[in-house]
């Protein structure tokens, strides 16, 4: 429906349908085509050179022939197989009864061109994120799964002494691991049912941004605790309540905030906190790492990574992570962008006061 | 020796009375002839309105027919077309604009009255 209302045409070329032929030659050599019309009957029908070949009468309403009409409801497919059939430069839109106007040849062939460029770019999108993904599996697949193999190796050929004083070291980096994996998979499994027009379920409920910040960080405290050298904290938000599914926004949030640790080289603070934006009803969630300075070069592949994808080694990583966030936040009615200030990159993720 | 010429006019002129449309009976419209289906409909409302019908013919040269209503009242219209078909349509151009005159004369057969 969109593709006929977005294209119909309400100014075109009209002929009286008790005019003669003669009078109307100069009018269809021009335009190619014409709508017969009068006050009676906003469309007798469109008359066409071909038709004055078809019925080569005298009057201009004895030589219409019958085509297709198209409705506001048919596809591009459709509209595309009447105008085959027609051999028409143009066809009338009807609403049922109600004549609309107009829909010239040259506009699908536009649609046609415009919806292969999209179809394209979607090709290329798809293929970047397949190996973005490939490379995300072998990473986040690969490396937590050798920890826990390994550790589960090392604690198995250690004897009885050895076992009581690693043990539970060991057995905090297996777990570590595992469940570093179960979160990657359940994103993907999530990303793919959001590719697929699957909906995912969304549990919508009240709660304090406060408090989920500080699950943020008692998550991170567990999950970063022996390895990194970044410190998060959060800011308190300017709002108390939002009104979302709390479990997905927990969910965006914490890839973030991995994305932000991945990025930090040496010691750094990653800060987290949400700004009220009282005029849009919205608020803004941010995940900053402040310390960690990316240079210009490196700027201009994070951005371009969170437009789309690319294929830096560097930042690869953040190829299939970028793409889930920004579906995540589409699914919670909002929007996300990265941002460089002064070197240091903020993560924005935008969402309604109440979904 | 210059000659002089002069014009004359010779003009051959007759009339007589005639009636519109100039048919009685049936009218064949050829599917390429200069008047339409439709302009013919229009003028002969306008100048013997309700007297004809048209009937658009599935034929590759003909593209419709009017018939006079005093006909088809005496006269199915099945029957009128299949003699149309087979005697009139074959020798009709596309091009043409062909007037049958169709005379039809009824009567019965002698019979009784029953009193």
């Amino acid at each position: 429906m969109e593709i006929v209302n977005n294209h119909i045409r309400s100014e075109y070329p009209t002929i009286n349908p008790f005019v003669g032929v003669i009078d109307i030659e100069e009018i269809l050599n021009e335009k190619r085509y014409a709508v017969v019309s009068d006050l009676d009957n906003p469309c007798y029908g469109i008359l066409t050179p071909l038709d004055l070949v078809i019925h080569p009468h005298k009057l201009v309403i004895d030589c219409i022939s019958p085509k297709e009409t198209i409705l506001t409801s048919d596809s591009f497919e459709i509209i595309y197989r009447k105008f085959k059939r027609s051999k028409s430069e143009a066809l009338p839109v009807y609403d049922n009864v109600k004549f609309l106007g107009i829909l010239e040849v040259s506009q699908i062939w536009s649609l046609l061109n415009r919806s292969m460029e999209e179809y394209k770019k979607d090709v290329k999108k798809f293929g970047e994120l397949k190996t973005s993904l490939l490379h995300n599996l072998y990473h986040e697949i690969r490396t937590p799964l050798n920890h826990v193999q390994g550790f589960m190796g090392v604690l198995s050929s250690m004897d009885k002494e050895e076992l009581k004083n690693n043990f539970s070291q060991y057995s905090h980096i297996i777990e570590h691991g595992s469940k570093r994996f179960l979160k990657f998979m359940n994103n993907l499994i999530d990303l793919s049912k959001l590719e697929s027009e699957e909906s995912l379920e969304l549990i919508v409920d009240h709660f304090l941004i406060e408090e989920l910040f500080k699950e943020l960080m008692s998550q991170y405290d567990q999950d970063y605790s022996d390895n990194i050298e970044a410190d998060l904290r959060y800011e308190v938000p300017e709002r108390e309540h939002v009104v979302t599914d709390y479990a997905r926004l927990k969910q965006i949030l914490s890839v973030l905030i991995d994305m932000s640790v991945f990025l930090s080289k040496g010691k750094s603070t990653i800060l987290i906190g949400c700004y009220d934006i009282t005029d849009q009803d919205k608020l803004q969630f941010y995940v900053k790492n402040e310390t960690s300075i990316v240079n210009e070069w490196q700027s201009k592949v994070i951005l371009n990574g969170a437009e789309g994808f690319y294929r830096h080694e560097e930042t690869e990583h953040y190829g299939f992570q970028m793409e889930f966030i920004k579906m995540m936040a589409t699914l919670l009615k909002g929007n996300f962008e990265v941002v460089v200030e002064q070197g240091n990159v903020i993560a924005y993720l935008t969402l309604p006061y109440k979904i | 020796m210059e000659q002089k010429t002069n014009k004359n006019f010779s003009l051959q002129l007759s009339f007589e009375s005639i009636n519109l449309p100039p048919f009685e009976d049936i009218l064949v419209l050829g599917k390429k002839c200069p008047q339409g289906r439709i302009g013919v409909s229009k003028s002969f409302e306008l100048l013997v309105p309700n007297e004809f019908k048209a009937i658009d013919i599935d034929d590759e040269h003909v593209e419709t027919i009017f018939i006079n209503k005093k006909i088809l009242r005496k006269m199915d219209l099945e029957t009128i077309l299949q003699i149309l078909r087979e005697k009139v349509f074959p020798f009709v151009l596309n091009s043409e604009i062909v007037k049958v005159d169709f005379k039809l004369r009824i009567f019965y057969d002698t019979f009784k009255l029953e009193r």
